[in-house]
This record gives structure tokens, sequence and C-alpha cells, in this order.
């Protein structure tokens, strides 16, 4: 078919980057989304740079650590592209819980950030 | 569990339950839309939401406008798992001809390819237990309207066990003045057999 889909190395670097930031220093989340961005969290709506920041940093955790099972990624038009990733996480000490997040990302100005991103914990027992 | 769930959501789990209301009997959304054929997904006109303005104004018309693109997301997904169980030769139908879906991190890309897909796919029973949508904010996608969907549960195919599953699906609304028609134009499903217990 010929070389790598182009889309699939920016994925990848922009889920690397992301997860990284997160475990790390999730203050620093904000360059990652533009006033535009939307951000559902576990079903809540979060609209615009400041208030996913806010969301991000409001967690009362100390440590968080992400292992990825698996990513995809697909073009979107307009030299967008959507990024599916399902993994587990793991807060301080509290048990590990399987989640799965989407992002949307665009090319501005030689970056790629993200317009549209979706949480969900993968909990099965629910109530 | 309790505690550490409390970390992350204030959410809205609760309200979930009641979106699995597609399984449950007679008075899910496109029961009462008597003859229309199920094939396409048809949802009355989207409001036209205003561009940057005034805050307020935006603020006003852009939540309706999420109200109503969320509504038809949510419909579409209820015929399309509906359509995938009980109607698979149709289910080619909801996506765009030029439609990509990764399965199981296997790339299907356009009608033939999908509809070779689906046929060869064993009969399923989904159950979907949660369910996001987003309409895409316009500046990501000058062109079209588009909602992303997200969706998780259950399946069981056919001559299989029973898997957890995360879709999401981007949809594009194909505008009439009577109507909006939606169609998938791309598709990501993966099963999810690490979650939590």
């Amino acid at each position: 078919m010929g070389d790598k889909p182009v889309w699939e190395p920016i994925g990848s670097s922009f889920i690397q980057h992301y997860y990284q930031l997160f475990g790390n220093n999730r203050t620093q989340l904000g360059a990652v989304y533009i006033d535009a961005s939307c951000l559902t969290w576990e079903g809540q709506q979060f609209q615009g740079k400041a208030a996913i920041v806010e969301k991000l940093s409001s967690f009362p955790f100390q440590k968080i650590q992400h292992s990825l099972m698996a990513q995809d990624h697909q073009p979107m038009p307009d030299s967008c592209i959507i990024s599916m990733v399902v993994g587990q996480l793991k807060a301080d000490e509290d048990p590990i819980m399987g989640f799965h997040q989407m992002f949307l990302l665009k090319n501005i100005q030689d970056a790629w950030v993200c317009t549209d991103d979706m949480f969900r914990l993968a909990l099965h027992n629910f109530g | 569990m309790r505690k550490c769930r409390s970390h992350w959501s204030q959410g809205d789990r609760e309200r979930h339950q009641r979106r699995s209301y597609y399984y449950e009997g007679p008075h899910t959304s496109h029961s009462s839309c008597g003859g229309r054929t199920r094939e396409e997904v048809v949802t009355p006109p989207l409001p036209e939401h205003a561009a940057v303005g005034s805050p307020m104004a935006m603020s006003v018309d852009f939540k309706t406008y999420v109200d109503q693109a969320c509504r038809a997301a949510e419909e579409f997904v209820n015929i399309y798992y509906e359509t995938m169980d009980k109607r698979r030769r149709a289910l080619t139908r909801l996506y765009l001809d030029k439609a990509t879906l990764i399965w199981n991190g296997n790339a299907v890309s356009g009608l033939d390819a999908l509809n070779n897909f689906f046929d060869t796919l064993p009969s399923s029973e989904f159950q979907v237990n949660m369910l996001d949508c987003q309409p895409v904010h316009e500046q990501a996608t000058q062109s079209q309207t588009t909602v992303l969907v997200v969706t998780s549960g259950t399946v069981k195919f056919d001559g299989n066990k029973q898997h957890y599953f995360n879709q999401n699906f981007l949809l594009t609304a194909q505008s009439t003045p009577n109507n909006t028609v939606w169609k998938i134009a791309s598709d990501c499903f993966r099963f999810q057999d690490w979650s939590s217990s």
C-alpha cells in the first residue's frame, strides 16, 4: 500500500506527549488546548482552554500513571486527526482502572493541538 | 471503589443508566416515527448556530445546537446497533461512501470493503451502556456539521465470548431545508478486555 500513513506518527506523538504531561505536570496541559477546545470528562462538558485546565488541575491525586493498551488514528476532513486510546490508569494507591479517551487534533501554526477531547473510565459496576 | 471514583467523576454515571433505554422496551426514540425507513438516520434540520458574535448570544445558540446535535447522535447510535444486530445487511447505508473503519486495529475503507467486512462478521448482540457526544466546533472542521460520539458496553458475537467494547464515531450531517441526514465518516471499534472489574 505504500508508506505508513502520515497521521499515525502525528497521533502517537501527541498521545505520548499528552500522557507524559498528564503524569508529570498536568497544569501544563493547557498548551495542548486552544480557546475553542471542548472536553467531555466523564460526561461533564468543559469549554475553552481555561475551563479545561481548571478541571484537569482539580483532581486530588498526587501521582497518576497511564498504561496505554491500544491506540488508533484516522484522518479527518480539513487535515484533522482523530485518535482513540484505550488503557489503564492508577491514581496514587487506588486500584487500577480502565479508561478510554478520544482526541481530535488540528494543526494550528505548525503545532498539533487538541480541539475536542472525550474521556471515560471503564467502570462496569455502575451504581 | 466509591472513594477513588469521586476523584474523577462528579459526573453523570447515574444519568447514563437511563440511556440504556435502547434495549429496554418500545419507548425508544425511533419507534414513534412510524413509516420512516430505518436505513437512514434523518432528523429535523439543525438550527444554524451563531458564528462568533456576542458571547451571550453565541452561548445560547450554541447550547441549543449542542442539544439538538447530541439528540440526533443518540438516535443515530440507537439505530446503528439495532441495525447491526437485526438488519446487518442494511448497516453500510449508515456510512458515507468513503467512510473508514478501524476494527480492533484493522483498517477497512470504502463501502465495498465495509460490505464484505460486515457480511463476514458473525451475528451480534450489542448492549450499549454509555454514550457521550460532542459536536465538533466549527473551527476544527469548517466544511460540515460533525458530531463525535463515543459508546461503550458489551457485545456478544455468535461463537465468541462476550466482550466489553469501546467505539467512536464521527458523524457528519448532510442538511437539506427539510431535514438532516446523518452518516458515519469514520468509525473505530475496540474490545476492552483489560478494564476495571
